[in-house]
């Protein structure tokens, strides 16, 4: 197991190798020049061109990258053009943010996908099962940043009981930063007035992303129990007498749960996708708003550094799941 | 008759399909004495499935009771409740398939220690709760019986995973699973047919073994009169749904009677030189000819054959047979 | 034949069908439902933000066009983006995955680690970058969006054929002495057919979302343009008084990529049994 876990971190490095030298090269040759960002709209050529120089942007590009490797392998991912600070404590500022979004969206996900798939293969062709299909077609079929205004639209604006934008309201004073996540944060130190809020900014967000993941995870934890529960292995267990909820709970259950979980781990870039459209909807302060920006600005260092930190992450992901697979299937265990 | 574990008797049974109403049963009819090993022979899609799932209790869905009873030690299986209480306890079941009956992600110890909670053993203490103590007997009893069928190490064995055992040594583990509850009858559904050759002989021999040494019945549904040959004492034989036949093992394999038998066992490779098939097809269950099933395809049908269902009579060597032309054969 | 019929028979997959046989007739021809195709960028001021009524079934928005006309017209320009990438993603996609799949040795690992690193990135944020660097618009949007798409035509023909490759009856092709462009193209090429429609209806979707995104966040299409993610991040200003300006074009999406979707799952059933909902 260990060995399994060393070999697929190690893994991951020639992919964000790869991922990193795709974007430097679509950056690069992309035209907008990065020197000419940081310098600003007043920027003279001579400007433009000195800061070109100090930036090594006249180095054959080979020669550059092979730079910025070395620079990043020390920590040093550069400076952001945009905010003027260095872009690691950008990254750090805005990382937590966008990780309890997500996680509070994945769990979310997980929990009621699996519970409403579970039902709805168990109770096959009734009329729950219906409901569920239908809403979860055209959960995937809804674009998430006009749910996510439509959300707004009848909670925040109509029927005023959730808060319209951000992570706590307006001058609140968040917790103090031991993870940086605030429900956990506030709710370490106390501060249960402080996790409140913050719990009712998060519903909304989390609701949106989660959609498309409810939806997923339903349908295949539906299917994998309908195929589960006419397994033969079902039937036998029910012609040795065993009771049905026995049967369904946890034999089938815990049959049926390998599938979804191998979605769960490839829903993780479908949530950053959604989260970079919600997060700007409610102007959430995560790291998918400042990639956002970063593109839009022009901002190189940011983006390239971003983009290591969620391939990074999108990895480690995988790997997880990998190991949870492994805990639920003991044939998958052995190839570990 | 009383002294019958499992009687079948005159069951017609029928299912409600997309397709419309499958008499897949039609007057099925033969019973299993204590301690024998009883053969139901019969092609696929002649209705075995189907009935040892009725006979546990366990119907297909949409299946109707058009006639009959099935009945272990004089209690009524077709009474869900009444069966619920015998399946896994009293009969006990070996699955056709041992690569399937497993299920992939438990250990083979938790899936069948699973079938003694829930069914229990004679010499539990009554009313006990389910808790480490009963546990612990029932584990031992399954360690008794793994050994019984020569799982080498059985403690180390309840810990491991299905897919960790070949598939002689699962079926083995099902067949332990099934005397673990010193049931009175078992069930085997066609428990050979997925195995090689030289793992089914083992596992007949087996069988037979633990058959006698248990003093358990069993009834041995298979396709295969070879198999028959090696364990059964007595076996049925059934054709689409009917019982044609059924008699000693040595009646029905050296003399059988109806023509349907005869032509079976010639399909048989090691009983004849030549391959030969039964020409014609079986009919389908939503349009069954009327009267004997397999007039259509009979060498020897007359008019007779397709006016009224043959009954099922006691022949003068003690067989039963459902011919109309039982006299002629004689 | 029969597979007609059980598809006909497929409820849910018929209604997905007339779903994107409508769409695909309004895009064609719109003046079925607009009076006039070339004035829907063209607005009455004295109309703006007029609730929906008999007249303005969407109302109206801020510069007095009439929003249904503008749903319309945007199945067009929605259709038109998500047929040309999926195309082009297949034109791309699936010759590499049948090399990939194929052929073994450095060519096939290759191919498929780059696929791994463009599946390594959420495809949004690849088409945001992309789009952003091309210059706005629908032509570069589409081009960022086939160029994050493609790899999965390539995963999923990589992974049939790797399947079909093992047959008996490629081994006797190859036996028979059949050469390998022979191979792939009337005999692998035919058995991926299945899976790469399904995949394709199922993109047709997602681009359609995609695209969605790329206009609402300002890195597709340009104002005037009929656009759908363009129209709600413009009626987003609106809100909460005039609601139906971000609602409708929002609906639209829902209903399209709801066709598409439930097409592509009824697709999928016929192709492949193992997978059936029922």
């Amino acid at each position: 197991m260990l060995l399994f876990l060393i070999r697929r971190l190690i893994l991951i490095i020639p992919v964000l190798l790869g991922l990193l030298l795709l974007t430097f090269l679509m950056l690069r040759l992309g035209g907008n020049d990065p020197a000419a960002a940081i310098a600003g709209d007043n920027a003279t050529p001579e400007m433009i061109e000195r800061i070109r120089e100090d930036l090594g942007l006249n180095d054959p590009l080979p020669v550059q990258f092979w730079d910025y490797l070395v620079r990043a392998a020390h920590g040093d991912f550069g400076v952001s053009a945009y905010s003027q600070r260095p872009v690691g404590i950008d990254i750090l500022d805005r990382l937590p943010a966008t990780l309890e979004l997500t996680i509070v969206a994945l769990v979310l996900a997980s929990v009621l996908g699996i519970t409403f798939g579970a039902l709805a293969g168990i109770w096959r062709n009734s009329i729950f099962d219906h409901t569920v299909r239908v809403v979860s077609v055209a959960g995937l079929a809804t674009a998430s940043f006009w749910f996510a205004i439509m959300l707004q639209l009848v909670f925040s604006m109509g029927l005023e009981i959730l808060p319209l934008r951000g992570r706590l309201p307006t001058g609140w004073t968040p917790p103090p930063d031991i993870t940086g996540l605030y429900l956990v944060d506030s709710l370490v130190t106390g501060q249960f007035a402080t996790f409140w809020y913050a719990f009712l900014h998060l519903v909304m967000p989390a609701v949106t992303i989660s959609l498309g993941g409810i939806a997923t995870i339903a349908r295949f934890t539906r299917s994998a129990v309908v195929a589960a529960m006419h397994s033969e292995y079902a039937a036998y267990e029910q012609a040795v007498g065993y009771p049905r909820r026995r049967i369904l709970m946890p034999y089938v259950l815990r049959n049926s749960l390998v599938t979804p979980v191998t979605q769960i781990g490839l829903l993780f870039g479908a949530f950053v996708s959604s989260a970079v459209a919600v997060e700007s909807v409610f102007d959430w302060p995560g790291l998918g708003s400042y990639l956002v920006e970063a593109i839009f600005t022009s901002d190189f260092n940011a983006v390239l550094a971003v983009t290591l930190v969620i391939g990074a992450i999108y990895g480690v992901v995988n790997i997880l799941v990998d190991m949870t697979q492994g805990l639920l299937d003991p044939r998958v265990a052995e190839t570990m | 008759m009383s002294d019958d574990i499992l009687s079948v008797r005159d069951l017609k049974l029928s299912v409600k399909g997309d397709a419309g109403l499958a008499q897949i049963l039609d007057h099925v009819d033969f019973a299993v004495k204590p301690g024998e090993v009883m053969g139901l022979v019969g092609e696929s899609g002649c209705g075995k499935s189907t009935l040892i799932r009725t006979i546990l209790g366990l119907p297909p869905k949409g299946a109707r009771i058009d006639s009959g009873t099935v009945a272990f030690r004089g209690r009524n299986l077709l009474d869900p409740k009444e069966a619920q209480q015998i399946r896994g306890r009293e009969i006990g079941f070996i699955p056709q398939d041992p690569f399937q009956a497993f299920n992939p992600v438990f250990t083979v110890g938790a899936q069948i220690l699973e079938i003694l909670r829930w069914s229990g053993l004679p010499d539990d203490p009554k009313g006990a709760r389910y808790d480490k103590s009963l546990r612990a007997r029932h584990k031992a009893r399954l360690i008794e019986v793994l050994r019984a069928v020569q799982i080498p190490d059985p403690e180390e064995a309840l810990d491991r995973y299905p897919h960790q055992f070949s598939g002689g040594q699962r079926q083995r583990i099902l067949i332990a699973g099934a005397l673990a509850t010193r049931p009175s009858l078992i069930l085997a559904d066609e428990p050979t047919t997925a195995l090689d050759v030289t793992t089914q002989m083992q596992i007949l021999r087996l069988l037979r073994e633990l058959a006698a040494d248990y003093n358990v019945a069993m009834l041995f549904v298979t396709h295969d009169f070879g198999v028959v040959a090696q364990i059964c004492d007595r076996v049925s034989v059934m054709y689409a749904g009917q019982t044609v036949e059924t008699g000693t093992t040595p009646q029905i394999i050296d003399g059988p009677r109806h023509p349907y038998t005869g032509m079976l066992m010639a399909c048989h490779p090691e009983r004849s030189t030549e391959i030969t098939g039964i020409p014609g097809q079986v009919s389908s269950p939503l349009t069954p000819p009327p009267g004997c099933r397999f007039a259509p395809r009979c060498p020897r049908a007359t008019e007779a054959c397709t006016s009224a269902r043959p009954g099922l009579l006691n022949s003068r060597d003690g067989r039963q047979l459902a011919c109309v032309h039982e006299e002629e054969f004689a | 034949m029969l597979m007609l019929k059980k598809f006909l028979r497929d409820v849910p997959a018929v209604l997905g069908l007339l779903i994107v046989v409508i769409a695909v007739i309004l895009a064609l021809f719109p003046g079925l439902l607009v009076d006039n195709v070339d004035r829907v960028n063209r607005g009455d001021i004295l109309q703006r933000l007029k609730p929906p009524s008999p007249d303005l079934p969407f109302g109206s928005d801020d510069l007095g066009r009439n929003i249904f006309d503008r749903v319309v017209m945007g199945t067009r320009s929605a259709l038109t983006i998500s047929t040309l990438v999926v195309s082009l993603s297949m034109i791309v996609g699936v010759p590499l995955g049948l090399i990939a799949g194929y052929r073994s040795g450095w060519v096939s690992s290759a191919i498929m680690r780059v696929t791994d690193v463009f599946l390594a990135v959420p495809q949004l944020i690849l088409a945001i970058a992309i789009a952003q660097i091309l210059g706005r618009g629908a032509t570069s949007a589409m081009i960022a969006l086939a160029v994050t798409y493609w790899p999965f035509f390539t995963r999923t023909v990589y992974a049939e054929t790797q399947k079909i490759r093992a047959s008996l009856f490629v081994e006797a092709l190859e036996g028979y002495g059949a050469s390998t462009t022979r191979i792939m193209l009337f005999h692998i090429l035919p058995n991926v057919a299945a899976p790469v429609i399904v995949r394709a209806t199922v993109g047709m979707g997602f681009v359609i979302l995609t695209a969605a995104v790329l206009g609402f966040l300002g890195v597709g299409a340009v104002p005037p343009a009929p656009d759908w993610g363009l129209q709600i991040s413009e009626g987003r200003k609106y809100l909460p008084v005039h609601w139906w300006y971000a609602t409708f074009p929002g609906l639209a999406i829902l209903f399209l990529v709801l066709g598409f979707n439930l097409l592509g799952d009824g697709l999928r059933d016929l192709v492949d049994p193992r997978l059936r909902r029922s």
